[in-house]
């Protein structure tokens, strides 16, 4: 999930833009600007439309990134709950469940899969991005991409990505999250800072 | 000196012996005819060569007295780790976990077809074959252990921690757990399947063990080549070679290992070192032959030992179903002891005044009786509890047969005599000084005698103390580079001691998967199944098996129901839809079905039957992994290991084979020695002159002791195989020499003795030139023996039994 996030905030600064060349061309400007991204802070909406649920879940949070390895989840409503990673170290916490315990990123699969995604995308590792999935531009106006996983076992967990930007190319619009088993989960970014002083108590476990 | 009628028997043989002349002018109108029959049976030889089976397999070299063992190691083959290749990235300085990741996904994706991924590449287990499983893993420890977990938690909040975490990001990852199972039921198979890993800080991520928050990886590939075929293994390992380079760039170090790699390693030192020794070989046999020779019969004497090695190998393809290739490779070493023969033939014929039947008459004596001596050291070997060692045995009989049938018989009809002319034998005088003299007659030397004996007593006392070395190791090159790259797999991914097997036996699943099972109670009442890895962990009996889910059954019915009303009250109150929990529902209410190999391995934990579970010759083994520690060797002896049980342990094997070859080694000589002695004593007929003609023999093995004592070398295998060949061709000089004194016919003996004995050293003693441990061993201890064999039967013993002539002189 963490890399559909990371991705879109990626194309925010990178849209300069060459939004309506070639996909490979496109990549590769992603990749040069990438390098740039030491910080980031934004809010963000979360909505999950799950077939085990009645109705749509709806969730506000905040999302903070501090490179090269800390990283901070955080729902705000309707309950206090995330996760914040430095390094090899994590801590996570939920108010409605009184928990709040440090993990192991190597000991803990769901946490392991999403930092690991994370950085790959933060530091934009095209070559093993491209090892995973299959990029293609889906539309220009709005530039819309559309990312497929190459595993067949990863496909078991996950369709395909889809990236909106918005039409100024200033910001990702919708961020789509399809299941294999037609679950959907879309993220809607926006008050993003870059490069900004982030206070180390938010990014420390 | 011994009984009349013995004395009777040797007369007769003495008798056929000197027929050797009467045999000589027999063939001489036939020479041709000769040659073609001779010709014609290398024919045959040849065609039956191609019968020839040989196979390198180390069984050959274990004792037979022990079948149990012989078995286990026949099993060797099916071990988990035998056809493994180990490949670690590590990442440097530069390099993130992540770019690590990907360089070992990438080789894993791109490595030859030989090789297979033994870690299934799955990004996440599937609940779905997980929960087939469970039931029949349901023993007693299973239940009660979930029982207790539901009665401490709450069924309300745990179906409130279900809808937080998917309320999480990441619920795409356990969304498919809590359909399947929202009551955390697996928690006792996770907690089983923890068990197979080998060390704490391991972790698998797709297909690929991870530690050291990833900055190490390693990948674990079973590879469809033998680990003795050195020649596929030398093509695969390029091929893994040549992905490394394609895949792994930049910061990243690699460690490849496996047992290959030895196979390989082994195969490219011999191959160098035969160059090395060929060459050193030949140089020196050509100086020799340049010195000591110049003739072209001599090409003659040189087609002896190939003649030899074809007939006897040949008679070994016809008899022996099978070929050791220990025996063949150090069977045509030994046999170069035929050369010998044809050397004192040879050199008869060229300084003998006398007709060619007369110097035949008077070489065969001496020539047969040497063979006979070598034919008793071979013939010692077949004592031997080793199959390989009597293999040898017999092969250096044929063969030493034929090398005296070819010198006695075949090479003097293609030899030219010095003289045609019937004379009288006319001593000549020696190439070595006056001071070894055959004429006149000839008296004891005693103060030397003493001196000899002393020196020889103490010089045995103080090397009879050598020490034999049982490391199946030392018979192998073992790089230095190879251990280093063992040695790091091992100490980083688990496993500081090395493993011994447990093979639990049956003619089908069900009965090896029943042993497996006796196995795993036998080791957990002796406590030491919480250091096994055991297919039956994961696997029980069918009996078992169906027990279980009759207990799992009687479990999901009664817990159902509270089940069921936890699900509906968080319907109401965080909206789960009304078939969020089906499949758990339907997990829970049907019947399980049984369960096999096929299951695990749907569950992508095909990890641990590929490496765990076997089939040879149409029998299933489920092994069981222990350190192949003392205690665990204690039980694997002991009378209460279940029926059907083979276990094997490298240390245990090492200690079977220093024992054997121990026994071998004190067989060997005592069986030789007695034998030389009866046979030196029909000979000579006398006590004293048998002794002396032992001097040789017994000064070789001493100075061999002695200086292995010396230099802190043990004796091994190859080093007893080569005992016979130093026993036989010092046991020749001996009575060759004392043969040439008693007699006062010397017939270029000296020479002969000079010049086979240079040969030999000049064949063996360039091995010590060989990096390979066992050409090495063979080398030094045949150059040892006989180098020191040769100037006792040269100057030593004349000097013992000197000529009273040359007293006088001085």
């Amino acid at each position: 999930m963490m890399r559909v996030i990371l991705l879109c905030l990626c194309l925010l600064f990178s849209c300069e833009a060459h939004a309506y060349a070639g996909t490979e061309e496109f990549l590769d400007k992603l990749k040069t600007t990438m390098g740039n991204v030491q910080s980031l802070k934004c809010r963000f909406v979360q909505r999950k439309t799950l077939a085990m649920f009645d109705d749509t879940l709806e969730s506000q949070g905040v999302l903070l990134f501090q490179s090269p390895d800390r990283l901070r989840w955080e729902y705000i409503s309707p309950v206090k709950a995330g996760f914040v990673v430095a390094g090899k170290q994590g801590r996570r916490w939920n108010t409605l469940a009184g928990t709040d315990e440090p993990f192991r990123v190597a000991d803990d699969v769901e946490m392991r899969i999403l930092t690991e995604q994370v950085l790959k995308w933060t530091c934009f590792d095209l070559d093993a991005l491209r090892e995973q999935y299959e990029f293609a531009v889906a539309s220009k106006k709005p530039l819309k991409l559309v990312l497929t996983p190459k595993s067949t076992v990863v496909r078991r967990l996950l369709k395909e990505l889809r990236v909106t930007l918005s039409p100024a190319m200033s910001d990702v619009a919708k961020l789509e999250f399809i299941e294999a088993d037609g679950d959907v989960t879309t993220y809607t970014f926006f008050d993003t800072i870059i490069n900004s002083d982030i206070d180390a108590s938010l990014l420390t476990p | 000196m011994i009984g009349h009628g013995s004395l009777e028997r040797f007369a007769y043989i003495m008798n056929q012996i000197h027929s050797f002349a009467a045999w000589y002018n027999a063939l001489v109108p036939h020479r041709r005819k000769l040659l073609i029959f001779a010709v014609l049976v290398l024919v045959c030889c040849g065609v039956m060569l191609s019968r020839m089976q040989v196979r390198e397999d180390i069984g050959m070299i274990l004792p037979n007295n022990d079948t149990e063992l012989s078995y286990s190691l026949n099993l060797m083959e099916l071990a988990p780790f035998s056809r493994m290749v180990f490949i670690q990235l590590e990442a440097g300085e530069n390099t993130s976990p992540q770019t690590l990741f990907a360089a070992a996904k990438r080789l894993r994706s791109a490595l030859p077809d030989n090789l297979t991924p033994c870690l299934p590449d799955n990004v996440l287990p599937d609940p779905k074959a997980f929960v087939r499983i469970l039931p029949s893993l349901a023993d007693q420890a299973v239940i009660d252990s979930l029982e207790k977990q539901l009665a401490e938690h709450e069924l309300d909040t745990v179906m409130r921690d279900n809808y937080l975490a998917l309320f999480n990001a990441s619920s795409f990852v356990s969304k498919r757990f809590i359909q399947y199972d929202p009551f955390h039921l697996l928690s006792p198979l996770y907690e089983l399947l923890r068990s197979f890993r080998v060390a704490k800080d391991v972790t698998v991520q797709q297909g690929v063990l991870s530690k050291d928050d990833g900055r190490k990886l390693l990948l674990l590939v079973k590879s469809s080549v033998a680990p003795t075929d050195s020649g596929n293994a030398e093509l695969m390992l390029a091929g893994i070679s040549k992905v490394l380079g394609d895949t792994v760039t930049g910061d990243i170090s690699t460690t490849v290992f496996s047992g290959h790699q030895f196979a390989v390693e082994n195969a490219r030192t011999i191959k160098q070192d035969l160059r090395v020794v060929l060459t050193v070989s030949l140089v020196g046999l050509l100086a020799i032959f340049f010195v000591f020779i110049r003739s072209r019969d001599i090409l003659w004497v040189a087609a002896v030992p190939g003649v030899v090695l074809l007939v006897a190998s040949s008679v070994l393809a016809v008899t022996q179903s099978v070929v050791s290739s220990i025996t063949l490779g150090f069977g045509a070493v030994l046999l170069g002891i035929s050369v010998d023969f044809a050397l004192h033939v040879y050199f008869a014929f060229r300084y003998s005044s006398c007709t060619p039947a007369k110097t035949l008459a008077e070489v065969g004596r001496p020539v047969m009786f040497g063979g006979i001596t070598s034919l008793a050291a071979f013939g010692a070997l077949a004592f031997s509890a080793m199959p390989g060692i009597q293999q040898l045995a017999y092969f250096g009989i044929v063969g030493l047969c034929c090398g005296l049938v070819l010198a006695l018989v075949i090479l003097p009809h293609c030899l030219v005599p010095c003289s045609g002319v019937e004379t009288v034998c006319s001593r000549v005088p020696n190439q070595f000084g006056s001071s070894i003299s055959y004429d006149g007659e000839r008296e004891w030397n005693v103060p030397l005698c003493i001196v000899t004996c002393c020196l020889l007593a103490g010089a045995l006392f103080y090397g009879g103390h050598v020490q034999m070395d049982n490391k199946l190791r030392s018979l192998s090159v073992f790089p230095k580079a190879l251990l280093q790259a063992e040695n790091t797999i091992r100490q980083e991914w688990g496993g500081k001691n090395e493993s011994a097997i447990f093979f639990a036996e049956g003619t089908t699943q069900e009965e090896a998967l029943k042993r497996g099972e006796e196995l795993r109670v036998y080791l957990r009442k002796h406590g030491v199944m919480k250091l096994a890895y055991s297919l039956s962990t994961v696997l029980p009996p069918e009996e078992k098996r169906a027990a279980n889910r009759s207990r799992w059954n009687s479990f999901a019915a009664s817990q159902l129901s509270a089940m069921e009303q936890a699900v509906l009250h968080a319907q109401a109150k965080y909206g789960f839809s009304s078939h969020a929990f089906a499949p758990f529902f339907q997990w829970m209410t049907i019947s399980p079905a049984d369960i096999g190999l096929e299951d695990l391995n749907a569950a992508d934990i095909g990890g641990i039957s590929s490496l765990l579970y076997a089939e040879k010759d149409g029998r299933q083994y489920v092994q069981t992994l222990v350190p192949d520690l003392p205690e665990i060797r204690d039980l694997a002896r002991s009378s209460e290991l279940p029926e059907g049980i083979y276990f094997y342990s490298a240390r245990n094997l090492g200690e079977q084979l220093g024992k054997a070859i121990e026994q071998d080694f004190r067989l060997f000589v005592g069986l030789a020695f007695a034998s030389m002695a009866v046979l030196m004593l029909l000979f000579f007929r006398h006590i004293g002159l048998t002794l002396l003609a032992i001097l040789p023999l017994c000064t070789g093995l001493t100075f061999l002791l002695c200086v292995m004592r010396v230099t802190g070398t043990a004796f091994n295998l190859f080093s007893v195989a080569a005992l016979p060949l130093i026993i036989g061709l010092a046991a020749d000089y001996g009575i060759f020499v004392v043969n040439a004194c008693k007699e006062g016919v010397e017939h270029g003996t000296l020479r002969a003795v000079l010049v086979s004995g240079l040969t030999t050293v000049s064949g063996f003693g360039a091995l010590v030139f060989a990096e390979h441990p066992a050409m090495y061993s063979l080398g030094i201890t045949v150059l040892l023996g006989v180098g020191a064999a040769i100037p006792a039967a040269l100057f030593l013993v004349p000097m013992l039994y000197r000529s009273k002539s040359c007293r006088s002189v001085r």
